[in-house]
């Protein structure tokens, strides 16, 4: 449909640790439609309530300059354990300087099963001067915990896309 | 994707003060699709609520929607910073004389971050606004749009504001919403 996957989560090597906070990335044992998904660990390593992954791409690799603010931005992910997480957001960015955000907080996610958040385009917060769809070179998932010393394996992330608002 | 038309704002020499309430447009260092957005700011007046931007258009960059109706959408990205809290407003018409107004209150929208705000066509609300006097006018030709302005509405003329940065503005078929 008119969906279109900026990143499918299907090759590890592609996707790098956010910080310190992340451990394990891997190819996952379940995936999503038909291949492995990623898994990452969330670790103590004391400084960090965040862990997360990201890519970059070389321009013009991912040109979406049709998309507007009314179009949609699609996660598929699987918290395992909702209890000491406080939220998961998708950054998609012109690079890693300017990019936008969004986030569902873990009220709206379901444990042990694939959620699939969507929000407007239109409605990210901006990091910088947020994000050239039509040049994206940096998309990352980050899931914030309700303090640095919390610790969970295996949250995996299987897709982000974006999906033109008529067909949500 | 779905945008009849939009306007990108992009070009803060573009854009002209609502009010005398009205002051910084400029390039903000924030921007929702890769390059800087325009901000404003309220400052503080005896008596005017209203601050904000307005940009007249021409040439190839007049709004052709001839096909717009009533059931597609106004669509406004824009910035609150948190703080007072104002009731955002949109125009959109021929010029300062004859335009429709759509309205969002803080119920509406987040602070600190882009909103994507939307407003039916069909419920807008049509004004003017000529030597500082708001009035009725004959509202929006979506096939002739020549004006855009983006404004807040404060609760007292002495408010002040920084910051409300202004992304786009679009129309929006019903049927991509």
């Amino acid at each position: 449909m008119a969906s279109h996957a900026i990143e499918k989560f299907e090759v590890v090597g592609n996707l790098t640790a956010v910080n310190t906070g992340t451990a394990n990335i891997a190819a996952s044992a379940l995936g999503y439609s038909g291949k492995a998904a990623v898994d990452f660990d969330k670790v103590d390593v004391g400084t960090n309530s965040t862990c997360g992954v990201y890519a970059t791409y070389s321009a013009p690799t991912k040109p979406y300059g049709s998309f507007g603010p009314s179009d949609y931005v699609e996660l598929v992910f699987d918290p395992q354990d909702l209890t000491n997480i406080a939220s998961v957001s998708v950054r998609i960015g012109t690079n890693a300087t300017n990019y936008l955000t969004w986030t569902w907080a873990d009220s709206t996610l379901t444990a042990d099963r694939w959620n699939l958040c969507t929000a407007r385009l239109g409605a990210g917060t901006p990091t910088l001067l947020g994000c050239d769809f039509g040049n994206i070179g940096y998309l990352a998932v980050i899931v914030t915990f309700d303090a640095t010393t919390n610790t969970l394996a295996d949250m995996h992330v299987a897709r982000v896309s974006l999906l033109e608002a008529g067909d949500a | 994707m779905g945008e009849l038309w939009s306007y990108k704002f992009h070009d803060a020499s573009a854009c002209t003060a609502l009010s005398v309430a009205t002051a910084n447009i400029e390039a903000s260092t924030y921007g929702y699709d890769g390059k800087a957005a325009v901000d404003f700011d309220k400052v503080g007046d005896a008596t005017e609520r209203y601050a904000g931007a307005y940009v007249t258009l021409t040439g190839s960059k007049v709004g052709r929607c001839e096909k717009a109706g009533a059931s597609d959408y106004a669509s406004l990205v824009i910035y609150p910073p948190a703080g007072t809290s104002p009731v955002l407003c949109l125009a959109l018409g021929e010029s300062l004389t004859n335009f429709l107004e759509w309205r969002w209150t803080f119920r509406s929208y987040t602070s600190d971050q882009w909103n994507f705000l939307t407003a039916r066509l069909g419920g807008g609300t049509p004004k003017s606004y000529v030597g500082g006097t708001w009035g009725g006018s004959l509202g929006c030709n979506p096939g002739n749009i020549r004006f855009i302005a983006v404004y807040g509405y404060w609760t007292s003329g002495a408010a002040t504001q920084a910051d409300v940065k202004i992304a786009r503005v679009s129309i929006i078929r019903a049927a991509d919403f």
